[in-house]
Protein backbone atom coordinates (compact mmCIF):
# COMPACT_ATOMS: atom_id res chain seq x y z
CA UNK A 1 0.00 0.00 0.00
CA UNK A 2 1.25 3.47 -0.50
CA UNK A 3 0.25 6.58 1.64
CA UNK A 4 -3.26 7.42 0.05
CA UNK A 5 -4.34 3.38 0.05
CA UNK A 6 -2.93 2.91 3.36
CA UNK A 7 -4.34 6.21 4.99
CA UNK A 8 -7.44 5.07 3.41
CA UNK A 9 -7.62 1.37 4.68
CA UNK A 10 -6.61 2.88 8.30
CA UNK A 11 -8.27 5.81 9.32
CA UNK A 12 -10.42 6.48 11.91
CA UNK A 13 -9.78 2.77 12.81
CA UNK A 14 -7.81 0.83 15.72
CA UNK A 15 -5.99 -2.49 14.74
CA UNK A 16 -5.05 -5.56 17.02
CA UNK A 17 -2.00 -7.26 15.57
CA UNK A 18 -0.93 -10.57 16.14
CA UNK A 19 2.06 -12.75 15.29
CA UNK A 20 2.87 -16.41 15.04
CA UNK A 21 -0.56 -17.11 16.91
CA UNK A 22 -0.20 -14.50 19.84
CA UNK A 23 -1.48 -10.56 20.43
CA UNK A 24 1.41 -8.04 19.70
CA UNK A 25 -0.16 -4.80 20.17
CA UNK A 26 -2.53 -2.69 18.76
CA UNK A 27 -2.70 1.31 17.04
CA UNK A 28 -5.23 4.10 16.52
CA UNK A 29 -4.81 5.31 13.15
CA UNK A 30 -5.77 9.15 13.33
CA UNK A 31 -6.31 12.04 10.44
CA UNK A 32 -2.85 13.56 9.79
CA UNK A 33 -0.98 11.15 10.15
CA UNK A 34 -1.39 10.65 13.65
CA UNK A 35 -1.01 7.16 15.40
CA UNK A 36 -1.50 5.86 19.09
CA UNK A 37 0.65 2.57 19.82
CA UNK A 38 0.50 0.16 22.43
CA UNK A 39 2.02 -3.16 23.03
CA UNK A 40 -1.40 -3.61 24.89
CA UNK A 41 0.38 -3.58 28.37
CA UNK A 42 -1.97 -0.24 29.06
CA UNK A 43 0.76 1.94 27.85
CA UNK A 44 0.42 4.42 24.70
CA UNK A 45 2.48 6.77 22.87
CA UNK A 46 1.88 9.01 20.01
CA UNK A 47 3.54 8.91 16.40
CA UNK A 48 3.32 9.99 13.19
CA UNK A 49 3.84 7.96 9.87
CA UNK A 50 4.93 8.85 6.74
CA UNK A 51 5.78 7.35 3.34
CA UNK A 52 9.40 6.49 2.76
CA UNK A 53 11.02 4.52 -0.02
CA UNK A 54 7.58 2.50 -0.50
CA UNK A 55 6.71 1.90 3.18
CA UNK A 56 4.92 3.31 5.67
CA UNK A 57 7.54 4.39 8.37
CA UNK A 58 6.34 5.48 12.06
CA UNK A 59 8.16 7.32 14.52
CA UNK A 60 7.37 7.58 18.09
CA UNK A 61 7.56 9.99 21.01
CA UNK A 62 9.81 7.34 23.07
CA UNK A 63 11.03 5.07 20.96
CA UNK A 64 14.81 6.13 18.99
CA UNK A 65 14.79 3.93 16.68
CA UNK A 66 12.27 4.44 13.19
CA UNK A 67 10.19 2.01 11.95
CA UNK A 68 9.32 1.10 8.45
CA UNK A 69 6.53 -1.48 7.55
CA UNK A 70 5.19 -2.53 4.26
CA UNK A 71 1.83 -3.27 4.33
CA UNK A 72 -0.80 -5.65 1.95
CA UNK A 73 -4.29 -6.41 2.44
CA UNK A 74 -4.33 -10.16 2.38
CA UNK A 75 -7.01 -12.55 0.12
CA UNK A 76 -9.50 -11.78 3.45
CA UNK A 77 -9.32 -8.38 3.21
CA UNK A 78 -6.97 -8.08 6.40
CA UNK A 79 -3.88 -6.01 7.32
CA UNK A 80 -0.58 -7.80 6.94
CA UNK A 81 2.26 -5.68 7.92
CA UNK A 82 6.36 -6.95 7.29
CA UNK A 83 8.78 -5.19 9.02
CA UNK A 84 11.20 -3.66 6.17
CA UNK A 85 9.75 -5.63 3.94
CA UNK A 86 12.27 -8.51 4.55
CA UNK A 87 10.68 -11.50 4.48
CA UNK A 88 13.12 -12.34 7.40
CA UNK A 89 11.70 -9.78 9.10
CA UNK A 90 8.61 -10.01 11.57
CA UNK A 91 5.08 -10.38 10.15
CA UNK A 92 2.37 -8.79 12.03
CA UNK A 93 -1.83 -9.72 10.59
CA UNK A 94 -4.90 -7.93 11.64
CA UNK A 95 -6.91 -9.75 14.42
CA UNK A 96 -8.63 -7.25 15.24
CA UNK A 97 -10.62 -4.12 13.47
CA UNK A 98 -12.51 -1.51 15.70
CA UNK A 99 -13.38 2.06 15.39
CA UNK A 100 -13.76 2.54 19.13
CA UNK A 101 -10.65 4.30 20.53
CA UNK A 102 -7.60 2.58 22.47
CA UNK A 103 -7.93 2.27 26.08
CA UNK A 104 -4.58 3.69 27.86
CA UNK A 105 -5.12 3.54 31.41
CA UNK A 106 -1.15 3.19 32.12
CA UNK A 107 0.95 0.40 33.16
CA UNK A 108 -0.68 0.19 36.82
CA UNK A 109 -3.96 0.85 36.49
CA UNK A 110 -5.94 -2.97 37.23
CA UNK A 111 -2.79 -4.54 38.26
CA UNK B 1 34.97 -3.67 10.36
CA UNK B 2 39.15 -3.39 11.32
CA UNK B 3 40.01 -2.57 7.86
CA UNK B 4 37.00 -0.01 7.55
CA UNK B 5 38.32 1.47 11.28
CA UNK B 6 41.97 1.95 9.86
CA UNK B 7 41.13 3.28 6.90
CA UNK B 8 38.92 5.54 8.05
CA UNK B 9 40.44 6.92 11.37
CA UNK B 10 43.84 7.62 10.17
CA UNK B 11 42.89 9.90 7.83
CA UNK B 12 41.59 12.27 10.62
CA UNK B 13 44.70 11.81 12.82
CA UNK B 14 47.11 12.59 10.42
CA UNK B 15 45.20 15.76 10.12
CA UNK B 16 45.14 16.41 14.10
CA UNK B 17 48.58 15.93 14.07
CA UNK B 18 49.18 18.02 11.11
CA UNK B 19 47.28 21.17 12.47
CA UNK B 20 49.16 20.66 15.63
CA UNK B 21 52.36 19.52 14.46
CA UNK B 22 53.12 20.99 10.44
CA UNK B 23 56.23 19.31 9.07
CA UNK B 24 55.50 16.69 7.31
CA UNK B 25 52.31 15.40 8.39
CA UNK B 26 50.51 17.83 6.54
CA UNK B 27 52.30 15.70 3.25
CA UNK B 28 51.85 12.58 5.17
CA UNK B 29 47.82 13.31 5.56
CA UNK B 30 47.57 14.76 1.72
CA UNK B 31 49.73 11.80 0.16
CA UNK B 32 47.48 9.17 2.68
CA UNK B 33 44.04 10.08 0.85
CA UNK B 34 45.37 10.84 -2.54
CA UNK B 35 48.39 8.79 -3.40
CA UNK B 36 48.41 6.35 -0.96
CA UNK B 37 44.66 5.36 -1.82
CA UNK B 38 45.53 4.94 -5.57
CA UNK B 39 48.53 2.90 -5.00
CA UNK B 40 47.00 0.21 -3.09
CA UNK B 41 44.10 0.02 -5.22
CA UNK B 42 45.31 -0.61 -8.34
CA UNK B 43 48.75 -2.34 -7.54
CA UNK B 44 47.30 -4.83 -4.98
CA UNK B 45 44.14 -6.31 -6.90
CA UNK B 46 41.80 -7.92 -4.18
CA UNK B 47 39.37 -10.54 -4.75
CA UNK B 48 35.57 -9.03 -4.24
CA UNK B 49 34.32 -10.20 -0.71
CA UNK B 50 30.77 -9.94 0.39
CA UNK B 51 29.93 -10.32 3.70
CA UNK B 52 26.46 -12.28 4.96
CA UNK B 53 23.64 -10.24 3.67
CA UNK B 54 21.81 -10.64 6.83
CA UNK B 55 24.91 -10.62 9.22
CA UNK B 56 24.25 -7.98 12.06
CA UNK B 57 27.33 -5.69 12.66
CA UNK B 58 26.89 -4.37 16.40
CA UNK B 59 30.44 -2.49 15.76
CA UNK B 60 29.17 -0.80 12.27
CA UNK B 61 27.21 2.03 14.28
CA UNK B 62 29.89 2.68 17.11
CA UNK B 63 32.43 3.52 14.28
CA UNK B 64 29.65 5.97 12.31
CA UNK B 65 30.13 7.49 15.89
CA UNK B 66 33.43 7.55 16.53
CA UNK B 67 33.69 9.09 13.01
CA UNK B 68 31.12 11.37 13.65
CA UNK B 69 32.37 12.60 16.60
CA UNK B 70 36.52 12.77 14.69
CA UNK B 71 34.24 14.75 12.44
CA UNK B 72 33.27 17.91 14.17
CA UNK B 73 36.92 17.74 15.87
CA UNK B 74 39.06 17.71 12.83
CA UNK B 75 36.82 20.99 11.41
CA UNK B 76 37.31 23.13 14.45
CA UNK B 77 40.72 21.66 14.33
CA UNK B 78 41.21 22.46 10.53
CA UNK B 79 40.03 26.18 10.87
CA UNK B 80 42.25 26.78 13.69
CA UNK B 81 45.22 25.51 11.84
CA UNK B 82 44.28 27.05 8.50
CA UNK B 83 43.77 30.31 9.52
CA UNK B 84 43.70 30.83 13.73
CA UNK B 85 46.98 31.54 15.39
CA UNK B 86 48.40 27.77 14.97
CA UNK B 87 51.75 29.27 14.33
CA UNK B 88 51.95 27.05 10.53
CA UNK B 89 53.65 28.25 7.83
CA UNK B 90 51.45 28.60 4.50
CA UNK B 91 52.45 25.53 3.02
CA UNK B 92 51.63 23.70 6.39
CA UNK B 93 48.00 25.59 6.58
CA UNK B 94 47.37 25.12 2.63
CA UNK B 95 48.33 21.20 3.28
CA UNK B 96 45.58 20.97 6.52
CA UNK B 97 42.99 22.50 3.58
CA UNK B 98 43.19 20.28 1.07
CA UNK B 99 43.71 17.20 3.28
CA UNK B 100 40.97 18.03 5.57
CA UNK B 101 38.51 18.93 2.66
CA UNK B 102 39.74 15.93 0.88
CA UNK B 103 38.97 14.07 3.72
CA UNK B 104 35.28 15.71 4.72
CA UNK B 105 34.45 15.04 0.88
CA UNK B 106 35.39 11.25 1.07
CA UNK B 107 34.96 10.27 4.43
CA UNK B 108 32.89 12.57 6.62
CA UNK B 109 30.10 12.22 3.47
CA UNK B 110 30.03 8.81 3.70
CA UNK B 111 29.61 8.57 7.60
CA UNK B 112 27.36 11.11 7.44
CA UNK B 113 25.18 9.41 4.15
CA UNK B 114 24.98 5.93 6.64
CA UNK B 115 23.58 7.85 9.26
CA UNK B 116 21.21 9.75 7.43
CA UNK B 117 19.83 6.22 6.62
CA UNK B 118 19.94 4.51 9.96
CA UNK B 119 16.75 4.15 11.79
CA UNK B 120 18.02 5.68 15.04
CA UNK B 121 16.85 9.08 15.03
CA UNK B 122 19.75 10.20 17.23
CA UNK B 123 22.21 8.74 14.31
CA UNK B 124 20.14 10.33 12.08
CA UNK B 125 20.44 13.75 13.48
CA UNK B 126 24.38 12.98 13.89
CA UNK B 127 24.21 12.60 9.89
CA UNK B 128 22.57 15.77 9.61
CA UNK B 129 24.73 17.69 11.80
CA UNK B 130 27.60 16.23 9.66
CA UNK B 131 26.02 17.35 6.66
CA UNK B 132 25.37 21.16 7.92
CA UNK B 133 28.86 21.44 9.20
CA UNK B 134 29.84 21.87 5.71
CA UNK B 135 27.06 23.92 4.54
CA UNK B 136 25.62 21.02 2.89
CA UNK B 137 22.57 19.98 5.42
CA UNK B 138 20.05 20.07 2.93
CA UNK B 139 21.52 16.74 1.29
CA UNK B 140 20.46 14.98 4.28
CA UNK B 141 16.68 15.47 3.29
CA UNK B 142 17.10 15.67 -0.65
CA UNK B 143 19.59 12.40 -0.52
CA UNK B 144 16.77 10.46 1.05
CA UNK B 145 13.59 12.00 0.06
CA UNK B 146 14.48 13.17 -3.32
CA UNK B 147 17.31 10.97 -4.76
CA UNK B 148 16.47 7.49 -3.08
CA UNK B 149 13.12 8.11 -4.76
CA UNK B 150 13.66 9.56 -7.79
CA UNK B 151 16.96 7.99 -8.79
CA UNK B 152 17.63 7.20 -12.57
CA UNK B 153 15.30 10.10 -14.06
CA UNK B 154 14.84 13.43 -14.44
CA UNK B 155 12.61 14.15 -11.20
CA UNK B 156 16.37 13.24 -9.20
CA UNK B 157 18.63 16.48 -9.57
CA UNK B 158 21.73 14.38 -8.59
CA UNK B 159 21.14 12.10 -11.40
CA UNK B 160 23.71 13.19 -13.90
CA UNK B 161 22.29 12.59 -17.84
CA UNK B 162 23.46 11.12 -20.75
CA UNK B 163 26.29 13.62 -21.85
CA UNK B 164 26.30 15.66 -19.01
CA UNK B 165 29.16 17.31 -18.27
CA UNK B 166 30.24 17.38 -14.58
CA UNK B 167 30.16 20.99 -14.34
CA UNK B 168 26.91 21.59 -15.76
CA UNK B 169 25.53 18.81 -13.82
CA UNK B 170 27.39 20.52 -10.42
CA UNK B 171 25.79 24.18 -11.04
CA UNK B 172 22.41 22.58 -12.00
CA UNK B 173 21.94 20.26 -8.92
CA UNK B 174 23.26 22.23 -5.91
CA UNK B 175 19.94 24.36 -6.36
CA UNK B 176 17.71 21.81 -7.53
CA UNK B 177 18.56 19.58 -4.93
CA UNK B 178 18.31 22.43 -2.43
CA UNK B 179 14.85 23.23 -3.55
CA UNK B 180 13.73 19.51 -4.42
CA UNK B 181 14.56 18.24 -0.73
CA UNK B 182 12.95 21.29 0.68
CA UNK B 183 9.53 20.48 -1.28
CA UNK B 184 9.56 17.29 -0.35
CA UNK B 185 9.99 18.32 3.66
CA UNK B 186 7.20 20.60 3.16
CA UNK B 187 4.80 17.94 1.80
CA UNK B 188 5.61 15.17 4.14
CA UNK B 189 4.67 17.92 7.56
CA UNK B 190 1.99 19.19 5.03
CA UNK B 191 -0.20 16.77 7.50
CA UNK B 192 1.58 16.01 10.60
CA UNK B 193 0.10 17.69 13.70
CA UNK B 194 2.50 21.01 14.91
CA UNK B 195 4.25 18.24 17.62
CA UNK B 196 6.28 16.69 14.92
CA UNK B 197 6.43 19.38 12.08
CA UNK B 198 9.99 21.15 12.81
CA UNK B 199 11.52 21.91 9.90
CA UNK B 200 14.99 20.10 9.25
CA UNK B 201 15.56 23.38 7.25
CA UNK B 202 15.77 25.73 10.04
CA UNK B 203 18.68 23.32 11.63
CA UNK B 204 20.56 23.08 8.14
CA UNK B 205 20.39 26.94 7.63
CA UNK B 206 20.42 28.37 11.19
CA UNK B 207 23.73 25.89 11.90
CA UNK B 208 25.44 26.33 9.07
CA UNK B 209 24.91 30.51 10.09
CA UNK B 210 25.96 29.74 13.79
CA UNK B 211 29.25 28.15 12.34
CA UNK B 212 29.83 30.30 9.94
CA UNK B 213 29.75 32.86 13.12
CA UNK B 214 31.81 30.55 15.11
CA UNK B 215 34.80 30.38 12.49
CA UNK B 216 35.19 34.48 12.67
CA UNK B 217 35.16 34.22 16.33
CA UNK B 218 37.83 31.60 16.19
CA UNK B 219 39.89 33.05 13.64
CA UNK B 220 38.22 36.23 12.14
CA UNK B 221 37.28 36.47 8.44
CA UNK B 222 40.23 33.84 7.10
CA UNK B 223 38.62 31.50 9.46
CA UNK B 224 35.32 31.94 7.66
CA UNK B 225 37.15 31.77 4.29
CA UNK B 226 38.74 28.57 5.62
CA UNK B 227 35.26 26.74 6.76
CA UNK B 228 33.99 27.72 3.13
CA UNK B 229 36.67 26.75 1.29
CA UNK B 230 36.86 23.35 2.81
CA UNK B 231 32.75 22.96 2.85
CA UNK B 232 32.81 23.64 -1.11
CA UNK B 233 35.41 21.60 -1.90
CA UNK B 234 33.70 18.97 0.21
CA UNK B 235 30.61 19.40 -1.68
CA UNK B 236 32.46 19.20 -4.81
CA UNK B 237 33.19 15.90 -4.07
CA UNK B 238 29.76 15.20 -2.93
CA UNK B 239 28.19 15.94 -6.13
CA UNK B 240 31.78 14.39 -8.05
CA UNK B 241 30.62 10.72 -6.15
CA UNK B 242 26.99 11.10 -7.04
CA UNK B 243 27.70 12.12 -10.36
CA UNK B 244 30.11 9.15 -11.12
CA UNK B 245 27.82 6.94 -9.57
CA UNK B 246 24.48 7.50 -11.87
CA UNK B 247 25.88 8.97 -14.70
CA UNK B 248 23.68 7.81 -18.25
CA UNK B 249 21.97 5.28 -16.23
CA UNK B 250 18.28 5.76 -16.42
CA UNK B 251 15.35 3.20 -15.05
CA UNK B 252 12.75 2.77 -17.92
CA UNK B 253 9.10 4.25 -17.81
CA UNK B 254 6.53 1.06 -17.66
CA UNK B 255 3.44 0.98 -20.11
CA UNK B 256 0.98 2.48 -17.06
CA UNK B 257 3.74 5.40 -17.52
CA UNK B 258 5.68 4.63 -14.00
CA UNK B 259 9.13 3.92 -13.68
CA UNK B 260 10.88 0.90 -13.60
CA UNK B 261 11.48 -0.87 -9.72
CA UNK B 262 15.44 0.39 -8.81
CA UNK B 263 17.46 -2.44 -9.61
CA UNK B 264 21.04 -3.41 -9.48
CA UNK B 265 21.69 -1.44 -13.79
CA UNK B 266 20.79 1.98 -11.82
CA UNK B 267 24.07 2.84 -10.37
CA UNK B 268 28.00 2.36 -10.90
CA UNK B 269 29.99 0.26 -8.62
CA UNK B 270 33.63 -0.59 -8.29
CA UNK B 271 35.37 -3.26 -6.12
CA UNK B 272 39.01 -1.03 -4.96
CA UNK B 273 39.29 -2.38 -1.78
CA UNK B 274 41.21 0.63 -0.31
CA UNK B 275 39.00 3.39 -1.31
CA UNK B 276 35.56 1.08 -0.78
CA UNK B 277 37.25 0.87 2.70
CA UNK B 278 38.02 4.47 3.63
CA UNK B 279 34.15 5.58 1.96
CA UNK B 280 32.26 2.90 3.86
CA UNK B 281 31.39 0.83 0.63
CA UNK B 282 30.08 3.57 -0.75
CA UNK B 283 30.98 1.98 -4.13
CA UNK B 284 28.98 -1.03 -3.68
CA UNK B 285 26.10 1.51 -4.91
CA UNK B 286 23.99 -0.78 -6.53
CA UNK B 287 22.86 -2.64 -3.49
CA UNK B 288 23.10 0.65 -1.79
CA UNK B 289 19.89 1.94 -4.09
CA UNK B 290 18.49 -1.39 -3.74
CA UNK B 291 18.44 -1.83 -0.06
CA UNK B 292 18.95 1.37 1.32
CA UNK B 293 18.63 0.09 5.31
CA UNK B 294 21.52 -2.52 5.02
CA UNK B 295 24.93 -1.65 6.83
CA UNK B 296 27.46 -0.66 5.23
CA UNK B 297 29.49 -3.75 6.38
CA UNK B 298 26.79 -6.01 4.29
CA UNK B 299 26.72 -4.00 1.16
CA UNK B 300 27.29 -6.84 -2.02
CA UNK B 301 28.67 -6.49 -4.95
CA UNK B 302 28.53 -8.55 -7.99
CA UNK B 303 29.44 -8.35 -11.70
CA UNK B 304 27.31 -9.05 -14.35
CA UNK B 305 24.01 -7.47 -13.15
CA UNK B 306 25.67 -4.23 -11.92
CA UNK B 307 28.01 -1.90 -13.72
CA UNK B 308 31.41 -1.47 -12.99
CA UNK B 309 33.59 1.48 -13.49
CA UNK B 310 37.02 1.37 -14.86
CA UNK B 311 39.16 3.09 -12.38
CA UNK B 312 38.32 3.33 -8.37
CA UNK B 313 35.76 5.83 -7.12
CA UNK B 314 38.58 8.61 -6.84
CA UNK B 315 40.04 8.12 -9.59
CA UNK B 316 36.56 8.37 -11.68
CA UNK B 317 36.31 11.62 -9.70
CA UNK B 318 39.32 13.10 -11.34
CA UNK B 319 38.52 12.01 -14.78
CA UNK B 320 34.82 13.92 -14.41
CA UNK B 321 36.80 17.04 -14.16
CA UNK B 322 37.54 16.69 -17.71
CA UNK B 323 34.47 16.04 -19.40
CA UNK B 324 35.51 15.40 -22.98
CA UNK B 325 37.63 12.75 -21.39
CA UNK B 326 35.01 11.49 -19.07
CA UNK B 327 32.47 10.94 -22.07
CA UNK B 328 35.30 9.23 -24.06
CA UNK B 329 35.51 6.65 -21.69
CA UNK B 330 31.89 6.13 -19.89
CA UNK B 331 29.59 6.94 -23.03
CA UNK B 332 30.21 3.67 -24.51
CA UNK B 333 30.01 1.93 -21.51
CA UNK B 334 26.74 3.47 -20.51
CA UNK B 335 25.29 2.42 -23.98
CA UNK B 336 24.28 -1.59 -22.94
CA UNK B 337 23.05 -0.67 -19.95
CA UNK B 338 20.47 1.93 -21.51
CA UNK B 339 16.81 1.15 -20.52
CA UNK B 340 16.04 1.32 -24.79
CA UNK B 341 18.71 -0.49 -26.12
CA UNK B 342 16.65 -3.33 -26.60
CA UNK B 343 13.96 -1.11 -28.06
CA UNK B 344 15.74 0.91 -30.19
CA UNK B 345 15.32 -0.31 -33.82
CA UNK B 346 16.28 1.82 -36.51
CA UNK B 347 19.41 0.80 -37.85
CA UNK B 348 20.91 3.63 -40.08
CA UNK B 349 24.03 2.62 -42.72
CA UNK B 350 26.50 4.77 -40.30
CA UNK B 351 25.81 2.35 -37.30
CA UNK B 352 27.30 -0.79 -39.42
CA UNK B 353 30.94 -0.55 -39.93
CA UNK B 354 31.84 0.56 -43.69
CA UNK B 355 33.42 -3.13 -44.43
CA UNK B 356 30.64 -5.00 -42.78
CA UNK B 357 28.26 -2.89 -45.23
CA UNK B 358 30.88 -3.61 -48.45
CA UNK B 359 30.61 -7.37 -47.57
CA UNK B 360 26.81 -7.50 -46.98
CA UNK B 361 26.57 -5.47 -50.59
CA UNK B 362 28.75 -8.24 -52.53
CA UNK B 363 26.06 -10.96 -50.74
CA UNK B 364 28.73 -12.71 -48.75
CA UNK B 365 27.83 -12.06 -45.38
CA UNK B 366 27.70 -14.56 -42.11
CA UNK B 367 25.46 -14.66 -39.13
CA UNK B 368 28.47 -14.46 -37.39
CA UNK B 369 29.94 -11.15 -38.66
CA UNK B 370 26.67 -8.66 -38.12
CA UNK B 371 27.25 -6.77 -35.07
CA UNK B 372 23.53 -7.92 -32.87
CA UNK B 373 21.32 -5.71 -33.46
CA UNK B 374 17.56 -5.79 -31.75
CA UNK B 375 14.92 -7.10 -33.62
CA UNK B 376 11.74 -5.28 -34.72
CA UNK B 377 10.17 -8.20 -32.81
CA UNK B 378 12.00 -7.26 -29.67
CA UNK B 379 10.15 -3.35 -29.48
CA UNK B 380 8.08 -3.26 -27.13
CA UNK B 381 7.29 0.00 -24.90
CA UNK B 382 8.68 -1.14 -21.44
CA UNK B 383 11.72 -3.06 -20.74
CA UNK B 384 10.50 -5.41 -17.53
CA UNK B 385 12.84 -4.61 -14.34
CA UNK B 386 13.73 -8.06 -14.63
CA UNK B 387 15.34 -7.90 -17.96
CA UNK B 388 18.40 -5.69 -18.81
CA UNK B 389 21.52 -6.20 -20.92
CA UNK B 390 23.64 -7.49 -17.81
CA UNK B 391 21.70 -11.22 -18.71
CA UNK B 392 20.06 -13.07 -21.53
CA UNK B 393 21.12 -14.22 -24.64
CA UNK B 394 23.30 -11.69 -26.21
CA UNK B 395 24.12 -9.47 -23.93
CA UNK B 396 28.09 -10.49 -24.69
CA UNK B 397 27.68 -9.27 -27.88
CA UNK B 398 25.66 -6.17 -26.83
CA UNK B 399 28.44 -5.74 -24.22
CA UNK B 400 31.38 -5.71 -26.39
CA UNK B 401 30.17 -2.52 -28.36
Amino acid sequence: MNAEEFDRFTRGKTFYYGTNGRAYGAEEYLPNNRVIWTFLDGRCQNGVWYEENGMICFEYERIDERQCWTFRESSRGGLIARFQDDPAELELYEVERSTEPLQCPGPDVGA
Amino acid sequence: MLLFAIATITPFLLILTAGFAGGLWGWLALGYITALVFVLDHLIAVQIRNADPEAEFPAADTLLTLLGGLHFLVLGCAVWAVAGSSGLGAVERGLVALSSALVFGQISHPVAHELVHRPSRRLRLLGKLIYTSILFGHHASAHVRVHHVHVGSNGDPNSARWGEGFYRFLLRAWPDGFRAGLKAENRLRRNLPPAWRTHPYALYVGGAVGLCIASVAVAGGAGLAALVFVSIYAQIQIFLSDYVQHYGLRRATLADGTLEPVGPQHSWNTPHWVSSAMTLNAPRHSDHHVMPSRAYPALQLREGDMPILPYSLPVMAVLALVPPLWRRIMDPLCAPWRPDWQTRTRVDAGSISPAVLARAKAGGIGGGDLPHLPHENDRDSTVPSDQHPGDGPGSDERRRI
